[in-house]
């Protein structure tokens, strides 16, 4: 055919498919025509280098991503698509249409008729290629809207002289599946192994990292002259088989991810090269194992783990997680409480006094459970009960003399004061303690049940920080 | 799609500790590839091949000019009918109204536009066309739908004596939508004054009115549950109106009568046409002769391609009919096979290429291969150990549990067995009690790494991204606008809750991944409880 097959590596099947659909001839080019593959695939950049090696096809490029919804969808078609047209034929003389008049899949339809009328005189059909870059990455997508798209060309004039024609990019599999019947021509972009991830960042990112001005400078400090710019290449092209080799699994073939780690990683590994090992991949990658070993792919604590010593860090993680109030501390890890231990052993578990009157202990748990209940939903409390255990485990308030007579006076369990029910609702506005689904909810409703919305490692961070040890009611149940 | 996988070869290694190349793929496609560019270089720009091609390719796209079309022999029964009808209500201004049934794909709209074009050529005058689709208008839009193309196909017909016409009623789109709905049912309703006057411009002689066209897709979003306001009023013309309307409605629906009202049913013909299906191989085979045999003299190959491909065909035994018989005991549907046979001829540089790619058809298969590449099998074997690691595990957890549920935390757990009883299982130097406790202090060669919590996130958001996983009990795609608007109105809980507290399912069980998984791979024993 007229078209040229443009090479993109590792995509020779994909671009004979494009060339043997897109052409400039509308009489042999599908109407619709979708390219499917997963995110990092390469389904935009071919389809690029596809337009790129063919000047002489006109496209119109649309993101639907950042159009949201369907009306700005439509709106920006029409929009484009009467832009594109007025550069491409200057010379003819057309009366604007208000893109934003477009407020109906019908009214699109309207206005591109209304707009490709206005271009009869051209001298032969042309095709104008409607590119809808991840069509399903629209955020209120719907069934019923893909196929709008796909019968948008039946209710077009057949016999106008601009030829609109669609490419969709999609994602997701179970979405174009649900089309298929349609059969419409589809391309599909596997995903890369990682031998082919790895030649395909070697070749996009040696360059860059070989002129990052951090090897720059750490050559110029560290005196190396003597070196060509095909070994720096080595350097650059070696740590990034090195870092795919590393994090390829936690990775995976996802170009973007290991893309973010060669960024994140160059510097550390740069300031690692010295004169001697420039030359030696192996003992360079010794002397940087560290940056091999772990991720680091969490803010935060990063600059902590690699500037300073490990004392430090335990000094960070004392510092705790949340800045709560030590009642509200308390309230968590009691909320925690409630929620993953049952109801029916509390009393064996936090009941201390002694008895006057007779009565029996409860016996509590006769045998461990099977699944660990922390890794399990939480379950729903009343608050009376959060504040019973909220007592029972907060530490004793005010120290008497012993003996004296404000011994009597005093109170050594907290009460549910002001500050409790203070901590407790800002809690739940914090969104660490969460109640039961519903709007407008009612707090003071004896039917609202609440719970708790914060992980085990969080939990355990807390009642770390006011030395209290959770783990020891766990350990009961199933460790 | 899933049957033609049979036809692959059996299936590469997958996602070994090694990970060695696709190498049958590659191979292929390098193949392919040398293949290609060796033939572009010889480059003969063969006008008389050029022009054999496009006229294949424009045979396949069903983009021939009208009078050359070729209408399977399977359909021209089907074909007649409408052929019929339409003539019926064109000609001889007969009011008709029918609704065709069949699947997606079974040549609906083909055949209505090509007995339209038909009827283009000798009675353009005669009648307008009016093209709704259920898809694109709703009960609303579809009045205005009819009313500029009303407007425009007037304009065509009357040039600008149109005007006299439209005065009085001024424009028929313009007002508001119970204005535009009035004059469109005051113009077909009781046409007369505007049939007399059209015939008076037409002829001068003879007064006929023009038969108005209603081409209907998707009629059953028309016929929904609530009033059928459009459809009643439509098929009331069809019974009162003086102006001859034909209606064609097509849908996919078998019980479209049911979907009527009873009074939209009682205005209906009551005719239904049943699209014809493909019955038999030989319909199938019949099917692509009239796709790919040249019937004009348009090169000078046509006669040697022709030979060539009847004699593929009348061989039962060749690679084609080998395709053919798999479409047709799977998707029976020759746009399926169009689609695969398109880029065939397409990317052939040369008469000898086309004609050993049609003998050979290994393009066939590598277009099935990448049909299915990222079908569920394609994308299990682009996961990497820790990815494969982690689905297993949830797999496990999945089938020990009632419903088929687990989160993050609890296929944690059990990865982290997984792989400590993977790892005290390697005979090593050092004690087991170091490589349990440690991962990186005391890190042996051939034990396996213990990926942390925080790692295996990311990973568990791939997993998810690629629909291996899906939130337990979630509605992924709404019906339709409104529905996808009120979702989005709604906070869920699980967008509520902790990342690991949230309830998953899985979308391929245990039992299906220890099919695809290799024997090779170290997790493969890992595969059953």
């Amino acid at each position: 055919m007229d078209v040229i097959t443009p090479e993109v590596a590792f995509r020779d099947y994909q671009t004979l498919f494009l060339a043997s659909y897109i052409s400039a001839d509308p009489f042999i080019t599908p109407s619709n025509l979708i390219l499917q593959g997963y995110r990092g695939t390469g389904k935009s950049y071919t389809l690029k280098e596809f337009f790129k090696a063919n000047p002489d096809l006109n496209t119109v490029w649309l993101e639907p991503v950042e159009l949201v919804s369907w009306k700005p969808l439509l709106q920006a078609i029409a929009r484009t698509v009467q832009y594109k047209l007025k550069n491409l034929y200057p010379h003819i003389p057309t009366t604007e249409y208000d893109p934003l008049q477009v407020e109906e899949p019908f009214l699109l339809v309207k206005t591109l008729h209304n707009i490709f009328a206005q271009y009869e005189s051209l001298q032969e059909k042309t095709c104008l290629f409607l590119i809808l870059d991840g069509f399903d990455s629209l955020q209120d997508l719907d069934a019923a809207l893909f196929n709008k798209y796909i019968k948008l060309n039946e209710l077009l004039p057949r016999d106008s002289k601009i030829d609109l024609k669609f490419i969709y990019t999609m994602l997701e599999t179970p979405f174009l599946q649900r089309y298929s019947s349609h059969c419409i021509p589809t391309v599909m972009f596997p995903r890369y192994n990682s031998h082919e991830v790895t030649s395909i960042l070697v070749t996009s990112r040696c360059i860059e990292l070989v002129e990052d001005s951090c090897l720059r400078k750490c050559i110029i400090e560290k005196q190396i002259t003597d070196c060509t710019d095909d070994q720096f290449q080595g350097v650059a092209a070696n740590f990034i088989h090195l870092i795919v080799q590393a994090f390829h699994s936690y990775t995976g073939n996802d170009i973007f991810a290991l893309n973010d780690l060669i960024d994140f990683k160059w510097p550390e590994y740069v300031s690692h090269i010295t004169k001697e090992n420039i030359f030696e991949p192996l003992t360079l990658y010794k002397s940087a194992i560290k940056l091999f070993l772990s991720t680091d792919d969490d803010l935060g604590t990063n600059e902590q783990t690699e500037s300073t010593v490990n004392i430090n860090r335990d000094e960070l993680k004392s510092s705790q997680t949340y800045d709560l109030s030590i009642i509200s501390k308390y309230l968590l890890i009691a909320s925690y409480i409630c929620s993953y231990l049952e109801p029916r052993y509390d009393a064996s578990i936090f009941s201390r006094k002694t008895r006057i009157i007779q009565g029996r202990a409860a016996y509590g748990r006769r045998k461990k459970k099977e699944v660990n209940p922390r890794y399990l939903q939480p379950s729903l409390f009343v608050i009376e009960r959060l504040l019973a255990i909220f007592q029972a485990i907060f530490p004793i308030e005010g120290k008497a003399k012993s003996g004296s007579l404000s011994a009597l006076r005093e109170e050594l369990l907290i009460r549910a004061n002001i500050e409790v029910f203070q901590n407790l609702s800002e809690l739940h506005t914090l969104k660490l303690i969460a109640t039961t689904m519903n709007k407008n909810i009612d707090y003071l409703s004896p039917k609202v049940r609440w719970k708790v919305n914060v992980p085990w490692e969080i939990i355990k961070e807390i009642s770390e920080s006011v030395q209290f040890d959770i783990s020891d009611y766990f350990s009961d149940v199933h460790e | 799609m899933t049957i033609s996988e049979a036809n692959l070869p059996p299936q590469v290694a997958l996602i070994p500790i090694k990970r060695p190349l696709n190498e049958d793929v590659q191979d292929a496609v390098t193949n392919l590839k040398k293949y290609t560019r060796g033939c572009e270089k010889r480059k003969e720009n063969d006008p008389d091949f050029t022009l054999l091609q496009k006229r294949l390719l424009q045979q396949l796209n069903g983009t021939l000019p009208t009078s050359k079309k070729v209408i399977f022999k399977y359909l021209q029964d089907c074909q007649q009918e409408i052929d019929r009808i339409i003539k019926q209500s064109v000609i001889q201004k007969e009011s008709h109204s029918v609704i065709l049934v069949g699947p997606r794909q079974s040549y609906k709209t083909y055949l209505l536009d090509y007995e339209l074009s038909l009827l283009q050529e000798s009675y353009n005058e005669q009648f307008i066309t009016i093209k709704l689709n259920g898809f694109i208008h709703s009960e609303q839009t579809a009045i205005n739908g009819i009313a500029t193309q009303l407007e425009q196909q007037l304009q065509k017909i009357h040039g600008n004596e149109a005007k006299i016409d439209d005065a009085s009623l001024d424009t028929i789109s313009s007002g508001s939508l119970t204005e535009v709905f009035e004059k469109i049912l005051l113009l077909l309703d009781s046409a007369t004054k505007r049939g007399t006057e059209d015939g008076d411009d037409a002829d001068g002689s003879r007064t006929t009115k023009i038969t108005v066209v209603f081409i209907f897709d998707e009629i059953d979003t028309f016929a929904g549950p609530v009033r059928q306001t459009l459809l009643y009023n439509l098929f009331d013309m069809v019974e009162h109106a003086r102006v001859p309307v034909c209606i064609f409605g097509c849908t996919t629906k078998l019980n479209i009568l049911e979907y009527l009202e009873k009074r939209v049913k009682s205005r209906f013909s009551q005719r239904v046409i049943h699209m014809p299906q493909i019955q038999s191989l030989e319909d199938m085979i019949d099917g692509v002769r009239d796709l790919l045999v040249i019937h004009s003299e348009v090169s000078s190959r046509v006669v040697e391609w022709n030979n060539t491909l009847e004699k593929e065909l009348s061989n039962p035994r060749s690679n084609l009919n080998k395709h053919i018989r798999m479409n047709f005991e799977t998707f029976r549907a020759l746009p399926v096979l169009k689609n695969s046979i398109i880029p065939l001829v397409a990317k052939s540089k040369n008469f000898d290429s086309l004609c050993s790619a049609i003998k050979s058809c290994s393009f066939l298969d590598l277009y099935n291969k990448n049909q299915l590449s990222n079908s569920l099998t394609g994308r299990l074997q682009s996961l990497s150990d820790l990815e494969l690691a982690i689905l297993v595990s949830a797999a496990r957890v999945a089938l020990r549990a009632k419903d088929g549920s687990f989160n993050f935390n609890l296929a944690y757990a059990e990865y982290e067995k997984m792989i400590k009883a993977i790892n005290s299982r390697i005979p090593t130097v050092a004690p087991s009690v170091n490589l349990e406790t440690g991962q990186s202090t005391f890190s042996i060669d051939n034990t396996i790494k213990l990926w942390l919590k925080k790692d295996v996130k990311n990973v568990w958001e791939t997993l998810l991204e690629l629909d291996f996983f899906t939130e337990k009990s979630a509605v992924g795609l709404r019906d339709n606008a409104t529905a996808a608007f009120y979702a989005s109105n709604y906070q869920f809980q699980g967008t509520m809750i902790p990342f690991d507290l949230r309830s998953y399912q899985m979308q391929i069980i245990l039992q299906e991944l220890r099919r695809i998984i290799p024997r090779s791979n170290m997790y493969y024993s890992w595969t059953q409880l």
